[in-house]
């Protein structure tokens, strides 16, 4: 028996189902007790169903996160009258509030572009671009102008390909992942397009791979990718490799995600071996790439909302992460500060993966909540949430982790 | 979509609709260009949501008693809230037509609430309507700065509009905030515009007499305050007005004597004040309550308002509104819905406030007043229905329709979102993902089958096999499944990832198709992995479970044809079982005579060699 196995088979696991929720509901009785910590928020109606946020890449991070930072993100709308979409460039402005040790932000629109089709995902590129994918196929690359103040004002498009077509009609576009200076699309009809980011060239095309949809991309290496699809299944490419067979292919736990499509897949930012990935189901699966094919996750975490939209480890603090779902919230999980039931402590534990919470157990906080479905959120450098939901609010908060 | 109504309003397809009402000057001529996607609009739309969340987990979580008063109240005027906000959005955007429209949908509002949400049928209604006039009327944000800016020395015509603005807040009842403002017109020696020192210190003095009244006025507490500590307390002090003025303390100075007269409740004070600053009805009824009758209950109210409407000449020129006032005034709901509707033309005012009637529950143990609570459930129903479809029926924001359906009981509940759900085209599979998603939660399983079986056969029409396979086996449909896999058998070459069909054997009991599907792939993955033995388990126990289709026999026989020079040791029966199924369930006439020769050359051996084994077997035991 690996040493996975313990953890994430069905009877061994120690974070699942029940047990799960159960640290959760204590989670929720007694919050920790850190000293509190005044966030500001933002709640901005944007007039669409917002699918997708982004924020753009910041190149004058320092490194230290700036409560005071100005930031600008992107966000795109589906589901419009007459099947034109907005991209919308967003600035938030926060600055000290009249009342002590509060803050105020300002979330306003700078600029908008209409897009056909709904916008299915983004993605920040360098050089104040990104690029989005829609329902209609279609790969697009927009890039944010600056004046001569070096204040954004207007958005263009720099490029555009369609990319996903079936005997003449244009199938859904689904996924976009970015590395660098390539993007790679994925699409409903199963394919995955490696293109440049400047002229959109396609430099590799791997034609209906996948039998089934994808439905997340994410690039696991310099020249790999992980792709999720709606069975569920998580599939490694190599596209330098001439072969249409991906390198690896995990498949879900039948039992808990029969059918169910995996939604988003997160790389940990050091352990770049470990991924997190969020399910349709609404649980989140810990894998280590390293256990081969075979292998099952290595921890299998239920969260009690529905359908898991998007999942993200934070960048420095590796051992938070946050997922946003279709039930609406937005939540922030975290080790638990210590062993609250001594049962949980996976004592045939033996993974070598260095992460706090398989060994501490995992708590969550809810960051915001909606009767909406939350479609989409982005964490900024500068410590930031934006999230965009069907209702179409954007919402922005700070976070501490 | 317009709505049904022909007279105007909420439209959300966009299309400009201009109405003349009748008989209504203030709301009379509407541009109504709202379109749900304007920002602002939207806003509105999703915050009422919000808010009407919240009430029905209030709701849940009070059931079986009725949600608090207080907490009814606050829901009430977060919906008034959001009111607001939209009428200084449409200010901002230019629209002041419409915002005048929605800020008297605030007063209206108001007033429904005191009467039905958050004062008490038994007990003093004065201090709501204080508060009501105070929000509508009142002008001290608009003065104020004014005199702010001329302090310290205040010319004459600041000195009137300060002096204005004392009456307004008198006539409102807020005495105290009047007593502050006494300062301001009290001028100071050496002010030019004094008459001399000797004036204004008699002056001051009245002044001082008049603030003291003015503090004293006795306030009443509807939540903590008892009723009949604040009814002799005001008697006491209406006395010492009264005696204050027969005592000609304020003679000769004109306004501190009409102020004394209006605290009196002299008809003196009352027929001037018509004449000074005080220009609306509602002012002058709660001026009336405040100084002649300030215990009277909710109840009583309309006997005084007709009146004063009557003084006021207006009895047979009544706006729209005022007639939705008086409804209130009778506890007429299904009147004052019915009004409201008619002007507003929108479900969402009666859809939000009946619901917290409904929560509130207050009126279903009152028997004094005459509302007929047994209307407020079906009214309830109605308005939300007619609200929700309304939303749903607009393709961006039909999920925001959904908390109001889910408010409703079951089974109507099951049905409208069924029906509204089914209405939904959806074009991608994150759209069906949306719509499984909400069939699921409400148990719609009908509706959630349509859904994927509408998802499979567009997959099957863009060749996407397996992905179809999928969505039939969450569709639960079992015919469709069985056509999939068998295109996928008989036309697709019988082509399923061996991964992918680990997620679909749960799916199993769900088409026999699908258990041979799933047992000959693995039949052919033990054959890529050269596990020849077990492959050929396999098969026998797929024959021996009739399992194959006639259709797939004669790939079966390429199989095992393949195995003829593998060397291949059957077990015990599988000889057997394999002879039968050619023989009997194949024939040989359908084999091709070269791979007969092959497979019966297979199949003779390995029976050889059984029967040699059995038979070293028994010599060796002999």
């Amino acid at each position: 028996m690996n040493s996975s196995m313990m953890i994430g088979g069905m009877d061994s696991s120690l974070y699942m189902d029940s047990t799960t929720a159960r640290t959760l509901n204590r989670s929720r009785a007694a919050p920790s007790a850190k000293p509190k910590f005044v966030r500001f928020t933002n709640s901005t109606q944007t007039g669409r169903n917002v699918s997708k946020v982004r924020w753009l890449l910041d190149n004058s991070y320092i490194g230290v996160p700036d409560p005071y930072a100005s930031e600008f993100f992107v966000s795109g709308s589906w589901s419009s009258v007459g099947d034109e979409n907005d991209v919308g460039l967003w600035s938030l402005e926060v600055g000290p509030s009249a009342k002590e040790g509060e803050k105020d932000a300002k979330v306003t629109l700078i600029t908008k572009a209409i897009v056909k089709g709904n916008v299915t995902d983004m993605s920040s590129l360098c050089g104040d671009r990104f690029c989005l994918c829609t329902s209609d196929g279609a790969l697009y690359v927009y890039k944010c102008n600056k004046n001569r103040d070096e204040k954004f004002v207007s958005v263009t498009q720099a490029a555009a390909s369609q990319l996903f077509t079936y005997r003449g009609q244009n199938s859904s576009a689904t996924a976009v992942a970015v590395k660098d200076d390539i993007i790679v699309a994925a699409g409903e009809d199963g394919s995955i397009i490696e293109c440049n980011s400047a002229g959109l060239g396609v430099i590799r095309r791997l034609e209906r791979v996948d039998p089934l949809s994808i439905s997340s991309a994410c690039f696991v290496g310099r020249e790999t990718v992980m792709t999720g699809n709606g069975g569920g299944q998580l599939k490694l490419w190599d596209l330098r490799s001439d072969s249409d067979v991906p390198v690896q292919i995990l498949n879900p736990n039948v039992l808990m995600n029969n059918l169910y499509g995996a939604s988003s897949i997160c790389q940990h930012p050091s352990q770049t071996h470990a991924i997190i990935v969020g399910y349709q189901s609404g649980c989140m699966d810990l894998w280590d790439m390293r256990l081969g094919p075979d292998s099952d996750p290595v921890a299998n975490l239920t969260s009690e909302g529905g359908a898991l939209s998007e999942i993200y480890f934070h960048q420095i603090n590796s051992d938070h992460f946050f997922s946003c779902a279709q039930s609406g919230q937005v939540c922030h999980w975290y080790p638990a500060e210590r062993l609250s039931n001594p049962l949980q402590v996976p004592v045939e534990y033996s993974s070598d993966l260095n992460i706090e919470f398989l060994k501490k157990g995992l708590v969550f906080k809810e960051v915001h909540t909606s009767p909406f479905p939350i479609n989409s959120m982005s964490l900024s450098r500068n410590d930031r949430i934006v999230v965009g939901s069907d209702s179409g609010v954007v919402f922005c908060t700070e976070i501490r982790v | 979509m317009v709505l049904k109504s022909h007279n105007f309003a909420f439209d959300f397809s966009g299309s400009q609709v201009v109405v003349t009402k009748p008989n209504s000057s203030e709301l009379g001529q509407l541009a109504l260009k709202h379109f749900a996607d304007e920002p602002y609009m939207r806003n509105f739309i999703v915050s009422s949501a919000e808010v009407f969340v919240l009430a029905q987990k209030q709701f849940k979580s009070c059931y079986p008693d009725p949600v608090p008063q207080t907490t009814i109240t606050a829901l009430s005027q977060m919906y008034r809230g959001i009111i607001l906000e939209l009428v200084q959005n449409l200010k901002d955007v230019g629209d002041l037509e419409t915002a005048a429209l929605y800020s008297n949908l605030d007063f209206v509002w108001n007033f429904c609430e005191i009467i039905f949400l958050s004062s008490n049928p038994d007990l003093p209604v004065l201090p709501y309507l204080i508060d009501w006039v105070r929000i509508n009327f009142d002008q001290s944000s608009k003065i104020l700065p004014e005199v702010q800016q001329e302090l310290p020395d205040l010319g004459q015509q600041c000195i009137d509009k300060v002096w204005k603005l004392i009456y307004t807040h008198v006539f409102h009842g807020r005495t105290r905030e009047a007593a502050k403002l006494l300062p301001f017109v009290n001028p100071r020696p050496g002010n030019s515009h004094s008459n001399g020192v000797g004036t204004s210190a008699s002056l001051k003095n009245k002044i001082e007499f008049m603030t003291e009244l003015l503090e004293k006025k006795p306030r009443y507490n509807p939540r903590t305050g008892s009723f009949t500590d604040f009814e002799s307390s005001w008697a006491s002090w209406r006395e010492e007005c009264v005696n204050r003025l027969e005592q000609r303390v304020f003679y000769g100075n004109e306004q501190l004597t009409f102020i004394c007269n209006v605290l009196c409740g002299n008809d003196e004070g009352f027929s001037e004040a018509r004449t000074k600053n005080l220009l609306t009805w509602y002012e002058y009824l709660v001026m009336l309550i405040n100084y002649r009758f300030p215990i009277i209950r909710p109840s009583a109210l309309k006997g005084y308002a007709r009146k004063v409407v009557s003084d006021f000449g207006l009895g047979d020129s009544l706006e729209p509104r005022d007639i939705i006032l008086f409804h209130a005034m009778e506890y007429d709901i299904v009147n004052v819905l019915k009004e409201i509707q008619a002007v507003w033309n929108n479900p969402w005012y009666s859809t939000h406030f009946v619901d917290l009637i409904y929560a509130g529950g207050k009126f279903s143990e009152v028997t004094d007043v005459r509302i007929d609570y047994s209307s407020v459930p079906p009214l309830r129903t109605h308005f939300i229905i007619d609200y929700g479809t309304t939303i749903m029926e607009h393709k961006p924001i039909w999920q925001i329709g959904v908390p109001y359906f889910e408010a409703l009981e079951e089974p109507l509940r099951k049905h409208l979102i069924g029906k509204c759900i089914e209405r939904i085209n959806p074009k991608t599979e994150m759209e069906a993902q949306k719509l499984v998603q909400i069939a699921g939660q409400f148990n719609l399983s009908s509706e959630l089958s349509g859904i994927c079986r509408k998802v499979a056969v567009d997959k099957l029409k863009c060749g996407q096999m397996q992905n179809a396979l999928l969505w039939a086996i969450k569709a639960g449909d079992s015919s469709l499944t069985t056509h999939i896999v068998d295109q996928i058998l008989f036309e697709g070459d019988c082509k399923i990832e061996a991964s992918l069909l680990e997620s679909l054997r749960n799916a199993i009991p769900c088409s026999d198709r699908l258990v041979f599907l799933s047992g000959f792939c693995d039949f052919r993955k033990l054959m890529d992995k050269k596990d020849y033995a077990n492959a050929v388990g396999k098969l026998c126990q797929l024959i021996k479970e009739d399992m194959i289709p006639k259709r797939i026999n004669h790939k079966i026989i390429q199989h095992l044809v393949t195995l003829h020079d593998k060397n291949v040791k059957f077990r015990a029966n599988e000889t057997t079982i394999l002879m039968e199924f050619v023989h009997l369930r194949v024939g040989i006439n359908k084999i091709e005579p070269a791979d007969f020769t092959r497979l019966n050359m297979l199949l003779v051996c390995n029976r050889a060699n059984e029967i040699l084994t059995m038979f070293n077997n028994k010599t060796f035991k002999q």
